[in-house]
């Protein structure tokens, strides 16, 4: 999950190329079964906005922050982050449901799990994101940033040359 | 084999919803149309039905088919449709949604965790957007909305799902929109065994040879406004018959259990399908189960519905 680099730990992230999703959705559902044991889209850790089609659409899930705002905001101290795997984690058997964690995400990603009766977020599947693992257009992938960032400038550095061509990207 | 089914009628003349469960002797699905609601045609050759599998929204690789039916010309008319509509109607506890009659002004329907509502669609001018003006009045914006812009059938305001024929059907019936959210879910008994069965279906769609066609669960980017062939919808829009070939009952089977059949997943089909039906439903499943479901609503089908009369 994690490896040295320099001293510095650095950890594998989830990132969504939002040029390749076509918003089908089965992250959502996938998601819920594995935490849910039912597909149950609505409570799923990683929910799709889909209104407005592919340039409005948008995939909210935690992005662990370096500095969690929903830690601060937890009005039980409910939310800890974890430096060595990097996770920010909802201790759920403490959560009273107030909501605060949802209000102050900036990308409300904390979502209510009717079953624990508790605000959670997304756990990466231990390491191993169930819903990488689906995506059909492999838009969401589980990597070390530099790698996601390389791959990110390759594509939109050719999308850039093809224009000035004046041809399209096949 | 047999399945309890739940379905929404909706009589659009009288604003009346009335909820019912209807018992399949197999999938229900299509066998719904058969012979559940050929009452129902008898007494409005306008119906328009909408029904699911039993594996739709489930998450499996095609797990989309949502069938529209109705009487044109005195033909039985099935047209398959993807999108999340059809999910979503399962997770709101609806297997089946029926519309009946004729309003008298053009209606809004909500569907909110399976309770229905009809409202007034206010007045449009010119340059309104109706998906925009729908969504504003939502009282749950976390589904689906279809619109209908008069040439087709729009899912959120962007995916073109449905052909002219069926647009026009919404606008004989006056339907400006039908929106459904819902807070449900559908329970999987193994969802272990389920996810596995997923993970390895749609890890062999992964492969580098398959990059260029998507599985379709929930996809809709072939069917997306101003792409693809506007009228590409029409060809399905035909009464389907089934003949006793393996590969036609293979096919059959699929789309009663609301899976599309891809040729980028393993074949043959029926091994995973059962597969998958074990997992979810808790139960073994055999293929020969399938098959057999499969000939009775082929047979159901071969009597020749006519104006909702298998004579």
């Amino acid at each position: 999950m994690e490896r040295a680099k320099g001293g510095i730990i650095v950890k594998k992230i989830l990132a969504i190329d939002r040029s390749i999703c076509n918003g089908c959705g089965i992250c959502e559902v996938i998601c819920s079964i594995k935490h849910k044991h039912a597909a149950c889209p609505s409570e799923s850790r990683i929910r799709l906005q889909r209104f407005g089609g592919p340039l409005q659409q948008y995939v909210a899930y935690c992005q662990h922050c370096e500095e969690p705002i929903c830690a601060t905001a937890c009005l039980k101290g409910a939310i800890d982050k974890y430096a060595v795997p990097g996770l920010v984690v909802h201790h759920y058997e403490q959560c009273f449901s107030c909501g605060a964690c949802e209000v102050m995400c900036p990308l409300g990603a904390p979502v209510y799990d009717s079953d624990l009766d508790a605000y959670v977020t997304c756990d990466l599947c231990g390491g191993d994101p169930v819903c990488v693992q689906v995506c059909p257009t492999k838009a969401l992938v589980y990597d070390f940033p530099e790698r996601i960032n390389a791959a990110f400038r390759c594509q939109q550095g050719a999308d850039y040359f093809y224009r000035l061509q004046g041809r399209e990207m096949l | 084999m047999s399945r309890t089914t739940r379905c929404l009628v909706i009589d659009l003349s009288d604003r009346h919803l009335a909820q019912r469960e209807i018992q399949c002797e197999h999938f229900g699905g299509w066998e719904i149309h058969l012979q559940a609601l050929r009452p129902l045609w008898q007494q409005d050759p306008t119906a328009l039905a909408l029904s699911t599998g039993p594996l739709v929204g489930s998450g499996a690789p095609g797990s989309v088919t949502l069938y529209w039916c109705f009487l044109a010309g005195g033909e039985w008319m099935i047209v398959p449709m993807s999108g999340r509509f059809g999910a979503y109607l399962r997770y709101s506890g609806i297997d089946h949604l029926i519309l009946l009659g004729r309003p008298r002004h053009a209606v809004d329907i909500s569907l909110l965790d399976g309770v229905g509502k009809l409202k007034l669609a206010p007045p449009l001018k010119t340059d309104d957007d109706i998906f925009q003006r729908v969504v504003q009045n939502l009282d749950d914006p976390n589904g689906v909305v279809l619109s209908c812009n008069g040439e087709c059938v729009m899912e959120d305001g962007y995916f073109k799902l449905a052909n002219p024929e069926i647009a026009r059907r919404f606008q004989e019936k006056r339907i400006r929109s039908l929106a459904t959210s819902s807070h449900g879910k559908l329970p999987i008994a193994d969802s272990d065994a389920f996810l596995q069965t997923c993970i390895a279906l749609y890890g062999s769609y992964r492969s580098p040879q398959n990059n260029l066609f998507p599985v379709p669960y929930l996809t809709l980017c072939g069917e997306a406004r101003n792409e693809g062939d506007a009228n590409a919808m029409c060809a399905d829009a035909k009464p389907i018959c089934y003949g006793k070939e393996r590969a036609a009952l293979e096919l059959f089977a699929m789309s009663l259990l609301g899976l599309r059949k891809e040729d980028c997943l393993p074949q043959p089909p029926i091994p995973w399908a059962a597969e998958l039906m074990t997992s979810y439903t808790g139960r073994p499943w055999h293929e020969e189960d399938m098959i057999k479901a499969a000939c009775h609503v082929g047979e159901l089908m071969e009597r020749g519905m006519r104006h909702g009369d298998n004579d």
